[in-house]
C-alpha cells in the first residue's frame, strides 16, 4: 500500500516536469507576453524595460530552470498580468471550480445510479425508454446550449435563479465556500446542471447496461434461488458488480468535470480556475497556465490513486496486483 | 405647517429616487487586470481606476478640467497648472502639488509593470510645485500634447502611496482616490464593489453603491441584463440590440469610439513573403505587388465600405475617410471616404500589370477588433471578385501581436484608439518606424513617407492649433494618398441598460457609472 503511493508520487513527479518543460516552451513559442500587453504607443524602449522586468529578456532555458528551481521550494511566481503571487489567484479561484465540479459530480451519481438501476431492471418498460431516450439527448446536446437554455428559462422568462457569477460566500478552512448559503446554492444549480449533463447520461448507459447483464448471470439467479428479497438481489449482489466499471469511469469523469469546467464557467461567467486558464492563455500569462497544468495533473494522479483503491475494495480478485 | 408638508414631500421623493436607484451593477467584458491604476496601461484598467481616482484633466469631448483647473502654456516649453482647491482624498488628507508631483514620479517606476505610463510624462524634464495648488512643467521640447498626456493618468495619494506598491492596492489598502466612489472590496476579476463618495468635489452621483462584475462572454452579459442581474452592459453584441430594444425592460445606447479599422499593407519590402501573394497558379509572384501604388488602391475602391458596415458591424460603424474618426483634431473634411468602384479597381489593376489578378494571404486576430471575423470575410470576397483571390488566416490576437510586430505577415488587419488627436495616431501607425525614438511603434506595414515623418515631427512641435491642424491635414492627406494603410471605418460601441437608466457613451469606450443616470 505505502509502496503504492510512493511510486505514484514518484511517476507524478516526473510527469510534472515533463509537463511543464513542455508548457513552458509551447507558452513561450506562442509570442511574448509584453508585446500583447503593452500599450498601443508604447515605444521600444518601454517594451524593452518590460520585458527586463518581467525577466523574458533572458534565454529561455534559464527563465526555465529559475521557475523549476523556485517551483522545487513551493514558489510559482508572480502572475506576468497581475503581478499577484500564482498561489494566490488559483488559490482564489480553486474552491469555485471545487464545488462546481463535486456539485455536478453529485448530480451524475444521485440522477445517474437510480435511473439507470430503472432502465435496466426493466427494460422493455416506457419508463426505461423514456431514460434511456433521455441520455441520448443528454450527450447529443451541445451543453453550453443546455447552459444558455436555462438562462433564457430559469433566469430570463421566470427569473428565479441568477445568470451569473457566484453567490455569496463563507469563510471556512482559509478560502471562501458558497456552498454554506442558499444565495450560494442559487448561483451554483445552473452551472452544475450543465456541468453534469454528459456525465449523467454516461452513468445511465453503464449502469443501465450492466444491471441488464448482471441481472442475468448465475450469481444472481442462485441469490434469487435462495430466497433474498429481490431489494437486497438488486441493490446488493448486482449494484455491486455494476459498479465496478462505472468508479472506473466516474474517476476519469471526475477529471473531465474539471476540465470541462471551462466552458460553463465561460456560459454563466462563473469565477473558477478554467476561466482562469483562458484568461490567461488570452494575455499569454504563463506562470498561471504552468501552474494551472501542474495542479491538474496531480489531480489527475490523485484521482487515479484513489480510484484504484476504490476499486480493490470492490473487487477482491485485483488486490494484491495494483502497482 | 406648508414647509413642513413640503420638506416632507422632498424627502419622499428623494427617498422614491434612492429607492430606486440606490444601487447600479454593471457587467464589464473584460476584468481589470490589476487595480493599480498605473500597474499596466489598457483602457480597460483606465476605466475602472476612473471610478476610485481622477486625472489632472478629463478627456471627454474635449479636455475639461478635472483635478486640474487650467493649464497653461507660459512659453514653448514651460506649462502652469492649476490645480483645484478643497479637494479630498477618501481617507480625508487635502489633494496638493505633492500628490501630483508623486504621481508623475511614479508612473514609469512601477515594479513588474508590462506597460507603464512612462510615455505619458516622458516629454517632462523637471516639476517644480510653486504652491500647493500651483505646479510648473518644463519640458525638454515643445510638448503640445502635453494636455492630452495628463489625462491619461490618474492622481494617487502622496501619503498613502509613498510605501504603497502594487499588491497594497490590489488587497484595497492603497485604493485612496479623490474619485466619485470609494472603493469597498474586491474578488480579483469577478466583483467589484463601490460606494459613493459624498463628498466627491464634482457632480453629485446617484448610485449610493456600484457592482462590476465581470462577464467575458457576449450572450452572457445579455443574458444577464434581461434577467436583471446586471443594470448595464457594454458592448452589446450587434445581434442581440434588436432584442434589448424591443424588451420594454431594456434599452440601448450607441456611440462612437475612437478606434479606426484599417487594412496595413506590406510597402516596404521588394521581395515576396513567404508565399503570401501568388500567382493564380499558386506560384510566388517575383514581385510584392503591394510595392505598385495602383494595386493598393484597386483594393481600396473594391470595399463597398457601407454595405461592410450594414451587413459585417450589423450597423455598428462610421464611415471614415481619415485615420482618425470624424470630429477628432488632425480630421481632414476635404478627404473623401472611397467610393465602392470595382471596375475602376480591375481596370487599375490591369494597368499595373495583373489583368488576370492574383492571390494573397491576409491576416487578422479574431478576438480584439469588434466582429472581426466578418470583416475579413467580406474583404476577402469583395477583393476576389476583383481578381484579387483572397486567402484568409485568423488567429487568437495572443498570437498574432507578436508576429505582426516581428513584420511576419504582409497583408493585415489592424485597428487604432486615438487617444488625443491625430498626431497621435500618424506617430503610431503610418511614421517610419524607429524603435530607439518611439515612432511608428505600430506602423506594422512598414509604411514610410519621409515627407509624412516631416509633416508629423514638425506638428508634435507646434503648439499653435491652427498651424498644428494644417500640418496634421497634410501628413493625412499624404498617407491616404498611398493606400499604404486604408481605412476600413470607425468603430461604434453599444451599450445595453435596463429601461430605468439612461447611458450616455464615451468615445474612449470606458465604462463609468458616473454616465449613467436614473431615467426620469
Amino acid at each position: 500500500m505505502f509502496e503504492v503511493v510512493l511510486r505514484r508520487l514518484v511517476q507524478a513527479v516526473s510527469v510534472v516536469l515533463v509537463l511543464s518543460l513542455v508548457s513552458f516552451i509551447g507558452v513561450y513559442k506562442i509570442g511574448d507576453p509584453v508585446q500583447l500587453l503593452a500599450h498601443e504607443g508604447a515605444t521600444e524602449q518601454e517594451i524593452e524595460d518590460a520585458r527586463a522586468r518581467l525577466g523574458l529578456d533572458r534565454p529561455v532555458h534559464q527563465q526555465y530552470l529559475t521557475f523549476v528551481g523556485r517551483m522545487a521550494v513551493g514558489d510559482f511566481g508572480t502572475s506576468f498580468v497581475s503581478s499577484r503571487p500564482v498561489v494566490d489567484v488559483i488559490v482564489e479561484r480553486l474552491p469555485a471550480t471545487i464545488e462546481l465540479t463535486l456539485a455536478a459530480f453529485l448530480i451524475s451519481v444521485l440522477m445517474g445510479l437510480p435511473l439507470g438501476i430503472v432502465a435496466g431492471l426493466y427494460p422493455e418498460g416506457p419508463l426505461a425508454r423514456t431514460i434511456m431516450a433521455g441520455s441520448i439527448l443528454g450527450f447529443s446536446l451541445p451543453a453550453f446550449w443546455f447552459g444558455m437554455m436555462m438562462i433564457m428559462f430559469f433566469s430570463v422568462d421566470l427569473g428565479w435563479l441568477p445568470s451569473i457569477g457566484r453567490g455569496e460566500t463563507t469563510r471556512f478552512l482559509g478560502a471562501d465556500w458558497a456552498v454554506f448559503s442558499l444565495d450560494g446554492w442559487s448561483h451554483l444549480i445552473m452551472p452544475a446542471l450543465m456541468l453534469s449533463l454528459t456525465t449523467v447520461s454516461l452513468v445511465i448507459r453503464l449502469v443501465a447496461s450492466g444491471m441488464r447483464e448482471a441481472m442475468m448471470t448465475d450469481y444472481v439467479k442462485f441469490a434469487r434461488l435462495k430466497g433474498l428479497s429481490e431489494r437486497r438481489v438488486v441493490l446488493l449482489h448486482a449494484l455491486k458488480n455494476v459498479m465496478i466499471p462505472v468508479v472506473t469511469v466516474l474517476g476519469l469523469e471526475i477529471g473531465s468535470l474539471l476540465a470541462g469546467s471551462i466552458v460553463t464557467e465561460t456560459v454563466f461567467a462563473y469565477p473558477g480556475i478554467g476561466k482562469l486558464l483562458i484568461d490567461s492563455i488570452n494575455r499569454l500569462d504563463r506562470p498561471v497556465i504552468v501552474t494551472y497544468l501542474i495542479l491538474i495533473v496531480l489531480f489527475f494522479v490523485v484521482i487515479n490513486l484513489i480510484v484504484d483503491l476504490i476499486y480493490t475494495a470492490l473487487d477482491p480478485r485485483v488486490r494484491g496486483t495494483l502497482r | 405647517m406648508r414647509l413642513l408638508l413640503a420638506s416632507a414631500a422632498a424627502a419622499l421623493a428623494a427617498f422614491a429616487v434612492s429607492a430606486q436607484s440606490a444601487e447600479l451593477k454593471i457587467g464589464y467584458a473584460q476584468a481589470p487586470t490589476s487595480i493599480d491604476p498605473h500597474f499596466h496601461n489598457s483602457g480597460n484598467n483606465s476605466a475602472f481606476a476612473r471610478h476610485v481616482f481622477d486625472p489632472l484633466i478629463i478627456n471627454e469631448n474635449g479636455l475639461q478640467p478635472g483635478l486640474a483647473t487650467s493649464w497653461t502654456a507660459l512659453s514653448d516649453t514651460e506649462w502652469e497648472i492649476k490645480l483645484r482647491e478643497g479637494v479630498s482624498f477618501h481617507d480625508g488628507s487635502p489633494f496638493t502639488a505633492a500628490d501630483v508631483i508623486f504621481t508623475i514620479e511614479r508612473l514609469p517606476n512601477v515594479p513588474d509593470s508590462p506597460s507603464s505610463f512612462a510615455a505619458s510624462v516622458q516629454s517632462i524634464e523637471s516639476m517644480e510645485a510653486v504652491d500647493d495648488h500651483t505646479l510648473r512643467l518644463t519640458t525638454a521640447a515643445p510638448s503640445p500634447v502635453l494636455p492630452h498626456n495628463l489625462s491619461e493618468f490618474v492622481i494617487v495619494s502622496d501619503e498613502v502611496g509613498a510605501n504603497a506598491v502594487t499588491a497594497d492596492y490590489t488587497t484595497g489598502t492603497a485604493m485612496v482616490g479623490t474619485g466619485p466612489y470609494r472603493f469597498v472590496s474586491s474578488r480579483a476579476s469577478e466583483l467589484y464593489t463601490l460606494e459613493r463618495n459624498d463628498d466627491y468635489w464634482g457632480a453629485a452621483q446617484p448610485w449610493e453603491s456600484v457592482e462590476i462584475r465581470v462577464i467575458e462572454s457576449a450572450p452572457a452579459r445579455v443574458a444577464a441584463l434581461l434577467s436583471g442581474d446586471v443594470d448595464l452592459i457594454e458592448r452589446a453584441p450587434a445581434k442581440d440590440v434588436a432584442r434589448l430594444n424591443e424588451d420594454p425592460a431594456t434599452a440601448t445606447f450607441a456611440g462612437p469610439t475612437n478606434r479606426v479599422v484599417f487594412v496595413s499593407l506590406d510597402v516596404q519590402r521588394e521581395e515576396v513573403q513567404a508565399n503570401y501573394a501568388r500567382d493564380k497558379d499558386g506560384n510566388p509572384l517575383a514581385k510584392n505587388p503591394m510595392m505598385d501604388q495602383r494595386v493598393r488602391q484597386a483594393l481600396s475602391m473594391a470595399i463597398p465600405r457601407e454595405a461592410l458596415i450594414e451587413r459585417a458591424l450589423g450597423g455598428d460603424g462610421i464611415l471614415t475617410s481619415n485615420l482618425v474618426p470624424p470630429g477628432f483634431f488632425g480630421y481632414d473634411d476635404s478627404l473623401a471616404v472611397q467610393a465602392h468602384d470595382p471596375d475602376g479597381a480591375k481596370a487599375l489593376l490591369a494597368e499595373a500589370g495583373y489583368p488576370d489578378g492574383f492571390q494573397i494571404t491576409f491576416h487578422a486576430s479574431t478576438d480584439r477588433i469588434a466582429y472581426a471575423p466578418d470583416v475579413v470575410q467580406v474583404l476577402a470576397q469583395v477583393w476576389s471578385r476583383i481578381g484579387v483571390t483572397t486567402e484568409l488566416e485568423t488567429m487568437p490576437h495572443s498570437v498574432y501581436i507578436p508576429k505582426t510586430n516581428d513584420f511576419e505577415y504582409a497583408y493585415m488587419l489592424h485597428s487604432w484608439g486615438t487617444s488625443s488627436d491625430a498626431g497621435y495616431t500618424l506617430n503610431g501607425i503610418a511614421v517610419t518606424r524607429d524603435k530607439p525614438n518611439g515612432k511608428g511603434p505600430s506602423n506594422r506595414g512598414r509604411y514610410s513617407n519621409s515627407q509624412v515623418d516631416a509633416l508629423v515631427a514638425e506638428a508634435q512641435m507646434t503648439l499653435d492649433p491652427g498651424k498644428r491642424e494644417a500640418l496634421l491635414h497634410e501628413a493625412m492627406g499624404i498617407v491616404i494618398g498611398d493606400y499604404g494603410i486604408i481605412p476600413l471605418y470607425a468603430q461604434k460601441s453599444t451599450w445595453g441598460a435596463r429601461a430605468n437608466i439612461v447611458y450616455e457613451p464615451l468615445v474612449s469606450q470606458f465604462t463609468l457609472a458616473s454616465r449613467a443616470k436614473p431615467a426620469q
